[in-house]
């Protein structure tokens, strides 16, 4: 099975846990992707798995080159308007999966699983440094600094070095970044409308485009082993 | 405007037997509290200063009462879980949503003029039988 899936913001609620406690979340809609190429170690020299998703009409073909439509009508699968490749390691995750294959959001994650949610961010324009980059700006008030409140400050030094460093932390535009956001946890899977309930926020506006991967960093033990290892710790 | 996605989500989360609150009301709150394994009811009487009528999953109310002279604020989500019941002692007659003025007030000034007749409260203050067993 493939780790992700190409999915959309739908935007942010809270539900509440058995035990009570009230869980921000942010409802995404996953899938359902079609897979439109297996690439596989021997033939592309790497294991992968290609994804498509949101079926545009055949009249809008002539938008594609020929190889792009070309690719779709190999697979056998309708035009995607998104189409995303996933690599592995391990040929393995991937199992017996082939072009024509559809993915679900219930058979690719599960409750309770670490994700990474991949997007682009808000855009915001030019922005001035405070924003930008967490700077303090100068005097609030206006007795101490006049009409200078949220500025840089310096850039350098004197002489020496006698320029600006480059990469210098200034004001400019900010957003419309890609962004992944590592280790959310799935809450929640509803299979019938395709929905992800991930806690906290992920990056982007609502209907953005996003990308729901496991997460690289792997999943938390399982309780049993904490528990193992916390017995096997010497007590001081 | 919710997209039905998000409110069918909240939806499954609202409790129906809570009853109708407002400004100025005096209510008794029973909480679940869980200390370990074991789970007992602790409540907390006060006024109504604020009730936010958020989206249906997200309301939240606030209840002041005095403490051994201390003013002490707390706010429950109206659907949380933990809330056992809600009881409504009696309505105050209120000219404002939020109120917010009777912190700085104290002792007798503190108080609100209480409307007369039934509370209408009182009828749906215990749970019905469709509620969640208690513990």
């Amino acid at each position: 099975m493939a780790t992700g899936l190409l999915a959309k913001k739908l935007g942010m609620t809270q539900i509440f846990t058995a035990e009570g406690d009230c869980i921000p979340v942010t409802v995404i809609e996953a899938g359902p992707c079609t897979v439109v190429r297996r690439k596989t170690a021997e033939k592309d020299g790497y294991d992968a798995v290609v994804l498509g998703w949101g079926e545009v009409d055949e009249k809008h073909a002539h938008r594609l080159t020929k190889s792009e439509v070309g690719v779709f009508k190999k697979a056998g699968t309708p035009i995607f308007r998104h189409v995303k490749e996933i690599r592995v390691k391990d040929a393995k995750l991937l199992g017996e999966l082939k072009a024509g294959d559809v993915l679900t959001v219930d058979k690719v994650f599960k409750e309770n699983q670490r994700i990474d949610v991949a997007g682009i961010t808000k855009g915001r324009g030019f922005t001035g440094v405070m924003k930008r980059w967490n700077m303090k700006g100068a005097a609030r008030d206006s007795s101490t600094a006049h009409e200078h409140h949220r500025h840089v400050g310096a850039i350098g030094q004197r002489k020496t070095p006698g320029k600006v460093w480059k990469g210098k932390h200034l004001p400019g535009h900010y957003g419309v970044d890609n962004v992944t956001v590592q280790n959310l946890t799935v809450m929640g899977v509803e299979a019938d409308k395709n929905l992800l309930l991930v806690k906290g926020a992920v990056p982007g506006h609502n209907d953005g485009l996003l990308f729901v991967n496991t997460a690289v960093k792997g999943q938390p033990r399982a309780k049993q082993v904490q528990e193992v290892r916390a017995r096997a710790k010497p007590k001081v | 405007m919710l997209r039905k996605a998000i409110a069918d989500i909240q939806a499954k989360y609202v409790r129906n037997d809570v009853p109708e609150l407002r400004s100025g009301d005096s209510v008794r709150v029973h909480t679940k509290i869980k200390e370990g394994d074991k789970e007992r009811i602790q409540i907390f009487e006060g006024v109504v200063i604020a009730y936010r009528r958020g989206t249906p999953g997200s309301s939240m109310f606030t209840v002041r009462k005095m403490s051994y002279g201390v003013g002490v604020e707390r706010m429950f989500p109206v659907h949380s879980p933990r809330i056992d019941k809600i009881e409504v002692l009696g309505h105050g007659e209120v000219r404002r949503s939020r109120l917010y003025y009777l912190r700085e007030l104290q002792g007798k000034a503190a108080r609100l003029h209480q409307e007369e007749g039934p509370t209408p409260g009182a009828a749906v203050a215990a749970p019905p039988p469709a509620a969640p067993p208690q513990a």
